[in-house]
C-alpha cells in the first residue's frame, strides 16, 4: 500500500513535470497532460494545483475559477488553497484596479452563482475572525438577497454578541459599524426577515447611539485616550495625526480606512430609521421621509404629529415613531449647534476660529444697587429671527423663559447654528411633556450613557441658561467642573474656562459675587496664551429690552473673555470699596480695573477719590505696580499736593509708616519718602504707554489671591 | 381533384409567389402530422419539383428554370421563410421535403446540393441559426459520407477557406450560432481530409484553425448532434480529431509549414479531451470512441511508425496523445474498451513512459 502510495505520488510528480516541461512550447500541451493526470490520479491536489496555476498564468478566468472551486469542495484543507479563495473573497472587497484584483474578481464572477454562495458561506464559516466572518457574510446577503432571511438575523445576533463578548469601550467600534452601517440595512430590506418589533428598536438604538458617537467622537490627539490609530509613534505617523489626525475620522480599530468611512451619517441614520419604522407600523407621512429638509419643516412634522398622537401616547407604535423622531432631531440639532459653537469637541470637523460660550449677560444687570441710567442706547441687533415660527399660543407661553442671545464681534454664531440650538430645545420640552415619553427617552439615555456625552451636556447647560434655570444650571455646571478638576490639566483648559464663565455668569445673577469672582478669575487663569494682544476695544454696551433676558455669546479670546471678567470684578468690587467701610484694598484694586477700557469708568474713578479724599489717607502698596493710566497718576500726584488736600497716601512697595517710623529720630525724613514718591511716580509716567490688557491679566492672575482675600 | 386545379393556378401566377405558396403548402402537409410520403406526398414533390426548383419531370429539353437573378429572390425567399419559424422540427421537415436526395438517389441531387450550396453559403454569412441547424439534420439524415454530404462541403470550404479567406471570420462564429452545423461539419471535414501524405489529404490551414478554435473554445462543439442520434449510434467528430491528433506528429503535410500546424493540432487535441470531459455530464457513458476507431487508429499508427522508422519524439508525441486520449476517454467511460482491451490493442507500440503508466494504472487500482 504504501509503496503503492509512493509510485503514485512520484508518477502524478513525473506527470507534473512533463505539463510544466512543455508549458512554454505549447501550453496546450500541458493542458493535455495536466487533464490526463488528474483522471489518474483525482485525489492529487497537487495536479489539480498545477492546472489552476496553468490557467491563471494564461489568465483564463473562467477555467482557473472552475478549477478553483473543484480544488475547495474536494481540498478544503489545503492551506495554499486556503489563501487563493482568501485572495478572490478579498478582491471582491477591494476597489482596486490592479490586474490581480480584477483577476481574482472575474474568477469568482465566472462561477455559477451556487458556487459562490458555496464559497463565500464555507469560507465566513471558516473564518475565525469575526470581522472578516461578516465582511464575507455581508458579501454573501448583498449578493444573494434571498439568503437574507437565513443568514442576516444571524449575522446580526452575531455581531451584536461579539460586541458584548469584547466589551469595547465605545460604540464606534468594528462590530458596531458593520451592524449598522451594513447589516441591519441589508436584514431590513428583505422583505421576508422575521423580526420582533421589539428586536428591530434594539437595532434602531444601536444605530442610533453608533451614529451619533461616530459623529461627536472627540478629535483625537496624541498621547490622549481617544481612537487612536494606532501605538506607532514613529515620527512620519505623528507628523500624519498632525497634520490630518484632528480633522479627520481616525479609522475603526479592525477595520481598512475605505471600511470606516460613514458618508452622509444622518442622512443614512434617517434612512434606517424610516425603514425601521415601516416595518414597525409608524405612520409616515410622505414627506417626513426626506432626510433634505429644512429644520422648520421638521419641526413641524413632528410638532404634528405629535399634536395627531399626544391623547393616545400608550399606543406604543406611535409613540416610538414620535420618540425616535423627537430624539433624532435633538441629537442632530445639537450637534449641529455644537459644531457651530465648539467645533473643536468633534474629530470630524475643522476650525480655525476660537469655540464660544453662552453666559448670562451681567452688563444690563441691576446687580448692585445703584442702576446707572443715562447709557447710550443704541439699536440691539434682534437675533431672534424666525421668533414666530409655528409656534402656538401655549407654546409661546411655554417659550416665555426664552432670552435674546447677543454675540460679540467675534462670538458669531451663523442663523443655522441658532436655529438648530432653538429647535433642540423644543423637541427637549416635546420629549419631556409627557411622563412616558419623558420616561422613554431617559431610558434610551441611560443606555446610550449620555451623561458621558460631553457636548451633550453643554448643550444642556446652554439651554438652562437660556430658560433663565440658573439654579439647576449651577448644581449640573459644578457637578461637570468638580468631575473636570481631576484631569490632565492641559487637554482641559478650554472646558475648565468655559465652565468656569458660565458659573460666574450664574452665580454672579444668583447674587453669590464672591464665588462669581473667584470663578471669573479662574477663567482668568485658563485663557489661552495669545501672541498678540487681541483687539482691545471691547464690545460696547447695550441696552436690553428690560423685559427679556439678555445672554451673551463670547468667544473664549482674552479680547472677549478678559472685559466680561473684569466687569464681573469691578461689580463686585466697587460694592466693597464704596461702601461705608474704609477698604482700602478694593478701592485700589478697583482702580486698577478701572484702567482696563478707560475712560468709559471715569465716573466710578472719581467716586473713588472722592472716598479717599474722604477718608484723607489711602494705602496700597501694589499701586506702582498696576495704575499706569496717565489720567489716574496725574490724579494721585494731585492729590498730594496742598491744593489736592494733602492725602496721605502709602503707595510705595514698602510702607511709608514704616520708613518714617524708623526714621523718626532724623529729621526731615518726610522730605525723603517725598523723594521717592515723585520718582516712583515719574518712572510711573514712563510706563503709561504699555498694554493694559497684558498688565490686567498680570494682575489678576499674579494678585488672584490677595483680589479674593479682600472680597471675603 | 384538387390538386390539378391548385398546380394550374399555381402555373399561372408563377414565380415567386406560387414558390411562397408551395412552401406554405409543404408546412400544411408537414404539419398535417402525416408521413410526407404517401400520395398526397408525392403530389406535394412534384409542387416542390416544379415550383421551388423549377426543374418539373415533364419540362422540355430547353428549360433552363430560373435566372441568376431569380434564383438569387428563391435564396432569399428561403432564407426569409425559415428564419419565421420557432417551431425546429416543422422547420426541419419542410427543409427535408425541399432538399432530401436520399443520398444522392434523387432525380433532382446535383440541382438540389447545387442549391443547398449556395443556400449554406448565404446562411453562414448571415449566421442563419434555422437554416444551418435544419442542414446538419439533413446532412445527418443524407449520412454524413454520403455524396451530397461531401460534395455540399467542399463546395462550402470552398467558399470560405479557399475563395475568400478573409471572410474566414464569419466562419469563426458558426459555432454559436449553431452548434449542431459546425459539429457535423467538424464530423465531415475529418472525413475528408485523412492526412495522407499528400497535400490533398491536409485541411487547409484556415480551416484547421476554425476547427481547433472550435473545439478547444467549446468543448460541447463535439457533442452538440448528439441530442439527434440518440437511440443509434453517436454521430460526433471525436473519431475522426483523434485520427488527426494522433497521426499528425507522424504526418508532414508536404506543402505547408508544419510548426504552425503543429500547435493547431496540440490545441485540438486538447480540444478532444476537454470534449471527453464534458461529455461525462452532458451525455453519461455515450461511447463516442469506438472500439473499431481505437483499432484503425493504432494499425495506422503501427504503419507510420514502421513505414518511415520513426522511433524519435515525434513517434513518442503519437503514442502520448493515444494514451492520453485513451486515458482520458477509460476515465470518462466513454470508451467500451476495459484496461486490459486497450492493452491488448496497444501492444505493438513503441515503448513510452505514459502509455505504461496508464496501462499499468489498473493493477494497481
Amino acid at each position: 500500500m504504501a509503496a503503492a502510495k509512493k509510485n503514485s505520488r512520484e508518477d502524478s510528480a513525473w506527470l507534473v513535470t512533463r505539463a510544466r516541461d512543455s508549458l512554454k512550447s505549447d501550453p496546450h500541451a500541458a493542458k493535455a497532460w495536466l487533464i490526463t493526470a488528474r483522471t489518474l490520479f483525482p485525489g492529487e491536489f497537487s495536479v489539480q494545483y498545477e492546472a489552476y496555476s496553468v490557467e491563471q498564468a494564461a489568465g483564463n478566468t473562467t477555467g482557473a475559477a472552475k478549477m478553483l472551486y473543484d480544488m475547495f469542495t474536494q481540498f478544503s484543507d489545503e492551506t495554499i488553497l486556503q489563501a487563493e479563495v482568501h485572495k478572490m473573497t478579498s478582491a471582491l472587497q477591494s476597489d482596486s484596479r490592479d490586474p490581480d484584483t480584477v483577476f481574482y474578481t472575474g474568477m469568482f464572477e465566472s462561477l455559477p452563482s451556487s458556487a459562490q454562495r458555496d464559497v463565500l458561506l464555507k469560507s465566513a464559516e471558516k473564518s475565525g475572525n469575526a470581522v472578516d466572518h461578516c465582511r464575507l457574510m455581508l458579501l454573501l446577503l448583498t449578493r444573494f438577497p434571498d439568503t437574507r432571511p437565513e443568514h442576516g438575523v444571524k449575522l446580526v445576533d452575531t455581531l451584536l454578541d461579539t460586541e458584548k463578548r469584547e466589551s469595547l469601550p465605545s460604540p464606534v467600534n468594528c462590530y458596531r459599524k458593520l451592524l449598522v452601517c451594513d447589516t441591519i440595512p441589508l436584514v431590513c430590506s428583505s422583505p421576508d426577515i422575521d423580526v420582533s418589533h421589539k428586536q428591530l428598536y434594539r437595532w434602531l438604538q444601536k444605530a442610533m447611539e453608533f451614529y451619533i458617537c461616530f459623529l461627536t467622537q472627540p478629535p483625537c490627539r496624541e498621547g490622549s485616550k481617544g481612537p487612536v490609530l494606532s501605538s506607532d509613534k514613529s515620527p512620519l505617523k505623528r507628523q500624519a495625526s498632525v497634520f490630518g489626525g484632528l480633522t479627520r475620522h481616525a479609522s475603526i480599530e479592525g477595520l481598512t480606512d475605505k471600511e470606516s468611512v460613514v458618508l452622509d451619517p444622518w442622512e443614512r441614520l434617517h434612512e434606517l430609521m424610516m425603514t425601521i419604522g415601516c416595518r414597525c407600523g409608524w405612520e409616515i407621512n410622505m414627506a417626513s421621509l426626506q432626510e433634505e429638509r429644512s429644520l422648520s419643516d421638521k419641526w413641524l412634522c413632528l410638532k404634528d404629529l405629535y399634536n395627531k398622537e399626544s391623547d393616545d401616547l400608550e399606543d406604543s407604535s406611535q409613540r416610538k415613531h414620535i420618540l425616535y423622531s423627537a430624539t433624532f432631531l435633538l441629537y442632530q440639532c445639537v450637534h449641529n449647534y455644537t459644531v457651530a459653537v465648539q467645533p473643536e469637541l468633534f474629530s470630524g470637523s475643522t476650525s480655525h476660529s476660537p469655540p464660544l460660550v453662552l453666559v448670562e449677560d451681567i452688563r444690563n444687570r441691576p446687580a448692585v444697587k445703584e442702576r446707572k441710567s443715562g447709557k447710550p442706547v443704541k439699536k440691539r441687533r434682534k437675533l431672534e429671527a424666525g421668533e414666530d415660527r409655528g409656534t402656538s399660543d401655549d407654546e409661546a407661553g411655554q417659550r416665555s423663559g426664552r432670552a435674546n442671545i447677543q454675540m460679540s464681534k467675534s462670538g458669531q454664531v451663523p442663523p443655522e447654528g441658532m436655529a438648530s440650538f432653538r429647535t433642540a430645545i423644543d423637541c427637549w420640552k416635546l420629549l419631556h411633556k409627557q411622563h412616558v415619553m419623558e420616561k422613554d427617552f431617559s431610558r434610551l439615555n441611560q443606555h446610550w450613557k449620555t451623561e458621558g456625552w460631553v457636548w451633550l451636556q453643554s448643550f444642556i447647560i446652554d439651554m438652562l441658561l437660556y430658560q433663565g434655570d440658573q439654579q439647576k444650571a449651577v448644581s449640573l455646571l459644578e457637578e461637570l467642573l468638580g468631575s473636570c478638576s481631576g484631569k490632565d490639566q492641559e487637554d482641559n483648559r478650554q472646558t475648565l474656562l468655559r465652565l468656569s464663565l458660565q458659573l460666574s455668569s450664574c452665580q454672579f445673577c444668583l447674587g453669590n459675587y464672591q464665588r462669581a469672582c473667584e470663578l471669573a478669575l479662574d477663567a482668568i487663569a485658563e485663557l489661552p496664551v495669545e501672541v498678540q494682544p487681541g483687539d482691545t476695544v471691547p464690545s460696547k454696551q447695550q441696552k436690553a429690552d428690560k423685559e427679556s433676558r439678555q445672554l451673551l455669546m463670547l468667544s473664549c479670546t482674552e479680547a472677549d473673555i478678559l472685559p466680561y471678567c473684569v466687569h464681573v470684578l469691578v461689580t463686585c468690587l466697587k460694592r466693597n470699596a464704596l461702601g461705608d467701610s474704609e477698604d482700602d484694598m478694593s478701592l485700589g484694586h478697583l482702580m486698577v480695573m478701572l484702567q482696563y477700557d478707560w475712560p468709559s469708568q471715569e465716573a466710578l474713578f472719581i467716586k473713588a477719590v472722592e472716598k479717599i479724599v474722604q477718608q484723607g489717607s489711602f494705602t496700597y502698596n501694589i499701586f506702582f505696580n498696576y495704575v499706569i493710566n496717565i489720567d489716574m497718576l496725574e490724579e494721585f500726584a494731585f492729590l498730594k499736593t496742598p491744593e489736592g488736600g494733602k492725602i496721605n497716601l502709602d503707595l510705595l512697595p514698602v510702607s511709608t509708616t514704616a520708613i518714617s517710623r524708623q526714621r523718626t529720630v532724623t529729621r526731615g525724613v518726610h522730605k525723603g519718602v517725598k523723594e521717592d514718591f515723585r520718582l516712583a511716580m515719574e518712572r510711573q509716567v514712563a510706563r503709561c504707554s504699555e498694554h493694559v490688557d497684558t498688565l490686567i491679566k498680570k494682575f489678576l492672575t499674579e494678585e488672584r489671591d490677595i483680589i479674593l482675600q479682600n472680597l471675603l | 381533384m384538387k390538386m390539378p386545379s391548385l398546380r394550374d393556378s399555381l402555373a399561372y401566377e408563377g414565380f415567386p409567389q406560387a414558390t411562397r405558396r408551395v412552401l406554405e403548402q409543404a408546412e400544411a402537409a408537414c404539419s398535417g402530422g402525416g408521413e410526407v410520403g404517401g400520395g398526397g406526398g408525392s403530389q406535394l414533390a412534384a409542387l416542390v419539383e416544379e415550383f421551388v426548383h423549377f426543374r418539373p419531370p415533364d419540362a422540355l429539353p430547353h428549360h433552363t428554370g430560373l435566372n441568376a437573378l431569380q434564383e438569387l429572390q428563391l435564396l432569399q425567399i428561403l432564407s426569409d421563410y425559415f428564419g419565421g419559424k420557432t417551431n425546429t422540427g416543422l422547420a426541419r421537415q419542410v427543409f427535408m421535403v425541399l432538399f432530401a436526395t436520399r443520398g444522392g438517389a434523387d432525380r433532382l441531387t446535383d440541382h438540389k446540393v447545387k442549391l443547398l450550396g449556395k443556400l449554406v453559403s448565404m446562411c453562414i454569412a448571415t449566421q442563419h441559426e434555422m437554416v444551418l441547424d435544419c442542414t446538419s439534420y439533413w446532412i445527418l439524415q443524407e449520412g454524413a459520407a454520403s455524396p451530397p454530404v461531401l460534395t455540399l462541403l467542399t463546395s462550402v470550404i470552398q467558399d470560405y477557406c479557399m475563395l475568400m479567406p478573409g471572410t474566414l471570420d464569419t466562419l469563426r462564429k458558426v459555432d454559436r450560432t449553431s452548434p449542431s452545423f459546425a459539429c457535423q461539419f467538424v464530423t465531415i471535414v475529418t472525413g475528408l481530409y485523412q492526412l495522407k501524405p499528400v497535400s490533398s489529404s491536409h485541411p487547409p490551414p484556415a480551416l484547421l484553425e476554425v476547427i481547433a478554435e472550435w473545439v478547444a473554445g467549446n468543448p460541447r462543439i463535439c457533442l452538440a448532434s448528439l441530442k439527434d442520434t440518440k437511440g443509434s449510434a453517436p454521430v460526433t467528430p471525436i473519431p475522426g480529431l483523434c485520427h488527426w491528433c494522433v497521426k499528425s506528429p507522424l504526418v508532414q503535410n508536404p506543402e505547408k509549414n508544419a510548426p504552425e500546424d503543429a500547435i493547431l493540432y496540440s490545441k485540438l487535441h486538447l480540444g478532444v479531451l476537454q470534449s471527453l470531459l464534458a461529455a461525462q455530464t452532458i451525455a453519461p457513458n455515450a461511447k463516442l470512441l469506438p472500439v473499431s476507431t481505437v483499432e484503425e487508429i493504432v494499425a495506422d499508427l503501427r504503419a507510420l511508425v514502421s513505414a518511415a522508422g520513426q522511433q524519435g519524439e515525434a513517434a513518442q508525441t503519437a503514442v502520448e496523445r493515444l494514451a492520453q486520449v485513451m486515458q482520458v476517454a477509460m476515465a470518462t467511460g466513454c470508451t467500451h474498451l476495459s484496461r486490459k482491451q486497450v492493452a491488448g490493442v496497444c501492444g505493438q507500440l513503441p515503448e513510452n513512459r505514459l502509455l505504461a503508466l496508464i496501462l499499468g494504472y489498473g493493477g494497481e487500482g
